[in-house]
């Protein structure tokens, strides 16, 4: 089976001479569809940029990254765009949502701009699973962070991608509503077999998850599958040692 | 906080350089105007003090002041020449003999045309400011000097023939020499030609007369002595002053003139100026709004509110100085543009070096200055308004319905005090200290204000519904853009109000041109009963020639000719046009509605007035009107007739009689021509131009032809009026790059999030032009209505029913579709820039 990403030797270099970071240092990694992968590490561990990289939103120094059997770095920008479009769904940390659109104009924004059309069914159990239905009228200032959140998950879910990104999704929440948006993307992932990867530093969030992998100074220092929150916090203070 | 404010400006370099531009675009016509000016004005001061070199005093026939710049005096005798001569304060004594005349080229073509007049003087070697440049000065009845500059422009040489056209059949002249006025060849864009005194005398018909005597005085004789020693011996009626009151009463009746100008162009700067404060208002606006959180931070940090407020001024301060520096900067160059503009309607203006005066960057300057100061108090008053908690939370303020009901409110009660205040000027007789124009600009800036104002209350709504084609068209990107045009309602209605009121003003003139385009079609085909009308060529040179009339009416085709002349004359104190006719033939000629009395028998004392200036005057048939002209002084004229509208004719008729005996001028202005219905009129035609061949100066015009001529110089002077608003338009232009601008960096991770989710660079692209596009409708959608209605407005106030309303919908229609257009252009770079932005960068800019 092919994994839904694959990253080979990915390497991404900001900066040159002495200011010059290895953030992404020669990362090699796979994620398989319909699991749920948690990217953990201490803060500047390049966590985002990894997801940046493979969800085709920066492009690599050296290496190579797939989605399917598709290879990011032979896409131009407008190729990368319609990959987007139909094969990648973003939630991130905030500022998930244009302030102008209903939540349901929201939810709906990918496909209607790439012109298709809403699969109704699909729509309405995305809705009921995430228990937006009587929001979707409202514009997101008139909703709450984790209400935003959600629907930033429904706007992902919609289309149908064969990837959801998810960078701290929880990380503006409290801890009830950061359980609940939780519970959603593994809802997802169980339900409709979505492939779902998320950045955290949490170990609660990594506790969802089906597979933790950890980075450090640019390098994948650790692979955890069935991560429980005690062996992940155990994991990171022997990282942070 | 003064460092603050620096670091504040010159960290956003694009926001600052939009609003100088503005400042300078606003600031640039007012400067322009008062360069302009004061350039022709150092012109022709030159002009005036250099006719008067090497000459201590001048005699003239006198004459009113207000007359004199229309029309010639008297003529003096002769002989006064040689008694002044004989006088032992006097050195020298000489006559001169001038008048308007026509040139001709080899070829028989007039030259020269419409502009500055071509004037025909006397050659005299001493009193004479005039100097030989090149060749030799006349000697004999066949030689003519030329001014240097217009023999390089009209391309005469030395040696060449030329026709002179002054009152009868042109008179063939060599050149022998080329001339200048003292050291320099600056006449004021006049042509200037000399011929011998004799010759002078015989072609203006004034044998034993001259026009002026220029003295020099006897040693070292002051020239109050010369004066009043000449003052002893001259006749009654005479003027004698010294050179320098000479300079000076020309010039005065000439800067009149001038203020004209600057005030006919200031008023367009202040409307470029006024759109300007617009687009500086939404800019800080918008700058507090984007810094709400800077500024909470220093009112947290300690910053009072006065604080707060005096930096957002000083920013908006030390934008302005820059603004207007440019400004004058851009006057400059945009008063070589008028200049050239001028030329172009009105003939050569000479070229010298732009005049700034203190006076000119002052007021410019301080225009700019103010009307941003005020344009940034409202931002100002928000920016102190700022809560320091507002750093602590992010808030997305929603216009409440409490805002709404204010907004709306505060609109109609300023747009309706604006019409009110349009209506007073318009309708009702202001006081006479104010003249009604000041009412009408008040008004319309008021009007105009509370529109924008009003508009912001009606943005949303508005909007929505220009919107709903694009959403249908476009999809997610159309309902994108709609959201984004009406998201700021506020800055929406300010933006579009810019080209509101451009358009607006577009509108009116446009349709005021048409309807005057309309009404003279009308005025001619109602008054029009000849076949032919005769007019001398251009405005500059003289009249037709008495002869070109006897000549057509010898003609066996030609059944009637009537002439007419014009002329100036002082009624009540102010200058009025009357016309002159061979009244017992004019009614054949035009139509005219007489009232009262008999047109045709109007006699040498008597006068034949408009309805409306009798009913101005108060006077009705039989009451004698008192009236000067500039030949015969004080006359008192019996009023013989009243008909009913003025017309083409004008307000006041003389019989040509009547003109003779109390004008100078001895030319007709035009000729009214019938056929004799027994020939065939190409053939009756053919007949005049043959007798025209022999007059270069004059043309003949049909019906059509004659009411082209009236509509080209209508659509000339229109054409001036769209190029000064057009400046305007260029700032409401900016205006929208500047506000779709300000907004694409505000919205700047809204956009990378767009881009994230799969929206492609074009359509970012696209949803930014869709929005420009919106707004630039919406506000030119309003201008139009505006404009309709004011003009609708003018036309009532005028309260005739001469005035032809008419309301060119093709025009209008083609003003917002070239908004639509504008609104493309004006998102190029902006929805560039929004295009280009980094997914990446956009997600964490903050
Ligand atoms: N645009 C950039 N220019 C230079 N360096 C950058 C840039 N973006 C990230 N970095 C550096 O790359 C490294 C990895 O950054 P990244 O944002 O991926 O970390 P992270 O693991 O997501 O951290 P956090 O948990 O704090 O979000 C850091 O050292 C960071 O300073
Ligand atoms: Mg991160």
């Amino acid at each position: 089976m092919i994994p839904a990403i694959r990253a080979e030797q990915a390497t991404k270099v900001y900066g040159s001479g002495p200011t010059e970071v290895r953030a992404l240092d020669g990362v090699t990694v796979s994620f398989e569809q319909g699991r749920f992968s948690a990217i953990m590490g201490p803060s500047g561990s390049g966590k985002s940029t990894l997801l940046h990289c493979i969800a085709g939103l920066d492009d690599l120094t050296s290496g190579k990254v797939c989605i399917g059997d598709q290879d990011l770095g032979l896409l131009n920008d407008r190729e990368l765009t319609l990959l987007r479009r139909t094969r990648v769904g973003f939630v991130f940390q905030a500022f998930n949502l244009v302030p102008t659109l209903s939540a349901r104009e929201n939810i709906t924004l990918p496909l209607d701009i790439a012109g298709s059309s809403v699969d109704p069914q699909w729509f309405d159990r995305v809705i009921d699973v995430l228990e937006i239905g009587d929001r979707l009228g409202h514009r997101p200032s008139e909703l709450s962070g984790g209400q935003q959140q959600r629907v930033a998950v429904a706007r992902a879910l919609a289309s149908r991608p064969d990837v959801i990104f998810a960078d701290e999704p929880s990380g503006n929440l409290d801890s009830k509503s950061g359980a609940q948006l939780l519970d959603f993307l593994r809802l997802a992932v169980d339900e409709f077999h979505q492939t779902i990867v998320m950045v955290t530093h949490d170990p609660l969030a990594a506790g969802y998850s089906d597979r933790a992998v950890f980075l450090e100074d640019g390098q994948i220092v650790d692979d955890m599958p069935g991560p429980t929150p005690e062996a992940v916090f155990d994991r990171i203070k022997t990282l942070e040692v | 906080m003064l460092r603050a404010t620096l670091k504040g400006l010159l960290g956003h370099k694009l926001r600052l350089a939009l609003t100088v531009l503005a400042i300078m675009l606003g600031t640039g016509l007012i400067a322009g105007s008062y360069v302009f000016t004061d350039t022709l004005d150092r012109v022709f001061s030159d002009l005036f003090s250099e006719s008067f070199a090497g000459i201590d005093a001048q005699v003239t026939s006198d004459v009113n002041d207000e007359l004199a710049s229309f029309t010639f005096p008297e003529r003096l005798p002769e002989s006064l020449v040689d008694d002044i001569t004989t006088l032992e304060e006097v050195e020298v004594a000489v006559g001169t003999v001038a008048g308007l005349v026509t040139l001709i080229d080899p070829n028989g073509e007039a030259l020269g045309g419409f502009g500055p007049p071509t004037i025909g003087t006397s050659w005299s070697d001493a009193a004479s400011p005039l100097t030989v440049r090149e060749g030799a000065a006349p000697t004999n009845d066949r030689d003519l000097v030329i001014d240097s500059s217009s023999a390089r422009r009209l391309e005469i040489e030395i040696g060449d023939e030329v026709g002179v056209i002054a009152l009868g059949t042109p008179e063939r002249f060599r050149v022998v020499g080329t001339i200048g006025l003292g050291g320099s060849s600056n006449f004021g864009g006049a042509t200037f030609v000399a011929i011998t005194y004799e010759t002078a005398q015989r072609l203006f018909d004034a044998e034993g007369n001259v026009d002026t005597i220029s003295v020099v005085g006897a040693g070292d004789i002051s020239p109050e002595a010369l004066v009043a020693a000449v003052e002893a011996i001259a006749p009654e009626n005479t003027s004698v002053v010294d050179a320098a009151t000479a300079a000076e009463q020309q010039l005065s009746g000439f800067k009149e003139a001038l203020d004209f100008v600057n005030t006919f162009l200031l008023a367009f700067g202040y409307v470029s100026l006024f759109v300007g404060g617009f687009l500086i208002f939404n800019t800080f606006q918008v700058i507090v709004v984007q810094r709400t959180q800077e500024l909470a931070l220093m009112r947290a940090i300690g910053a009072t509110k006065r604080q707060v407020r005096r930096m957002v001024l000083a920013e908006s301060v030390i934008v302005s100085v820059i603004g207007s520096i440019f400004g004058v900067v851009f006057g400059v160059v945009l008063a070589i543009g008028i200049r050239a503009a001028f030329s172009r309607f009105g003939g050569e203006i000479p070229a010298t070096t732009p005049q700034i005066q203190t006076r000119t960057v002052l007021i410019s300057m301080a225009s700019g200055i103010l009307v941003t100061l005020f344009s940034a108090l409202v931002p100002a008053y928000r920016a102190s308004a700022v809560p320091p908690i507002a750093a602590l939370r992010q808030v997305m303020a929603r216009p409440s319905e409490r805002l709404f009901r204010i907004v709306s409110t505060v609109g109609t009660i300023v747009s309706t005090l604006g019409a009110g205040v349009i209506a007073a000027g318009l309708f009702l007789d202001p006081p006479d200290q104010i003249p009604r124009a000041a009412f009408v600009g008040v008004g319309a800036a008021l009007l105009f204000i509370g529109l924008a104002v009003l508009s912001a209350a009606f943005a949303r709504p508005l909007g929505r519904t220009l919107g709903a084609p694009i959403r249908v068209a476009f999809g997610a990107v159309g309902r994108l853009a709609t959201e984004n045009a009406v998201r700021n309602p506020g800055r929406t209605a300010v933006t579009s109000a810019a080209l509101m009121i451009g358009v607006a003003l577009m509108v009116f003139v446009t349709i005021l041109a048409s309807s005057l385009e309309a009404t003279t079609n009308q005025l001619i085909e109602d008054t029009f009963k000849t076949d032919l009308v005769v007019q001398p060529i251009g405005f500059g040179g003289a009249g037709l020639s008495p002869l070109i009339a006897d000549e057509i009416e010898a003609l066996p085709e030609i059944e009637l000719v009537t002439r007419t002349r014009q002329g100036p004359m002082l009624v009540e104190g102010d200058v009025e046009f009357i016309s002159a006719a061979e009244l017992s033939k004019l009614t054949e000629a035009i139509d005219i509605e007489v009232i009262e009395g008999d047109l045709s028998t109007v006699g040498i004392d008597e006068i034949a007035i408009s309805e409306d200036a009798a009913g101005d005057l108060d006077v009705r048939i039989a009451d004698s009107l008192d009236v000067e002209f500039a030949r015969t002084g004080e006359q008192r004229l019996i009023v013989a007739a009243i008909y009913e509208e003025a017309g083409p004719a004008g307000d006041f008729y003389l019989d040509l009689e009547s003109y003779k005996q109390n004008f100078v001028e001895d030319f007709d202005q035009s000729l009214f021509v019938r056929f004799d219905r027994s020939f065939d009129t190409s053939a009756a035609r053919e007949a005049v131009e043959t007798v025209l061949d022999d007059f270069p100066g004059a043309t003949s015009l049909d019906q059509s032809e004659f009411a082209d001529q009236a509509i080209t110089g209508i659509r000339g002077f229109v054409g001036l009026v769209y190029a000064l608003l057009a400046l305007a338009l260029v700032i409401a232009f900016v205006g929208i790059v500047n506000t779709l601008l300000l907004s694409v960096i505000e919205r700047t991770r809204e956009i990378g999030l767009l881009r994230a989710v799969g929206a492609t660079r074009r359509q970012i692209r696209r949803m930014v032009t869709w929005e420009s596009v919106i707004i630039a409708v919406y506000g030119a959608l309003l201008g139009s209505a505006v404009g309709i209605v004011l003009a609708r407005a003018l036309v009532e106030a005028l309260d005739t029913d001469q005035i032809v309303f008419r309301l060119p919908i093709v025009q209008v229609v083609i003003a917002v579709a070239l908004a639509m257009v504008a609104g493309v252009v004006a998102a190029i770079y902006p929805a560039q820039r929004a295009s280009r932005l980094n997914v990446l960068e956009a997600i964490a800019y903050e």
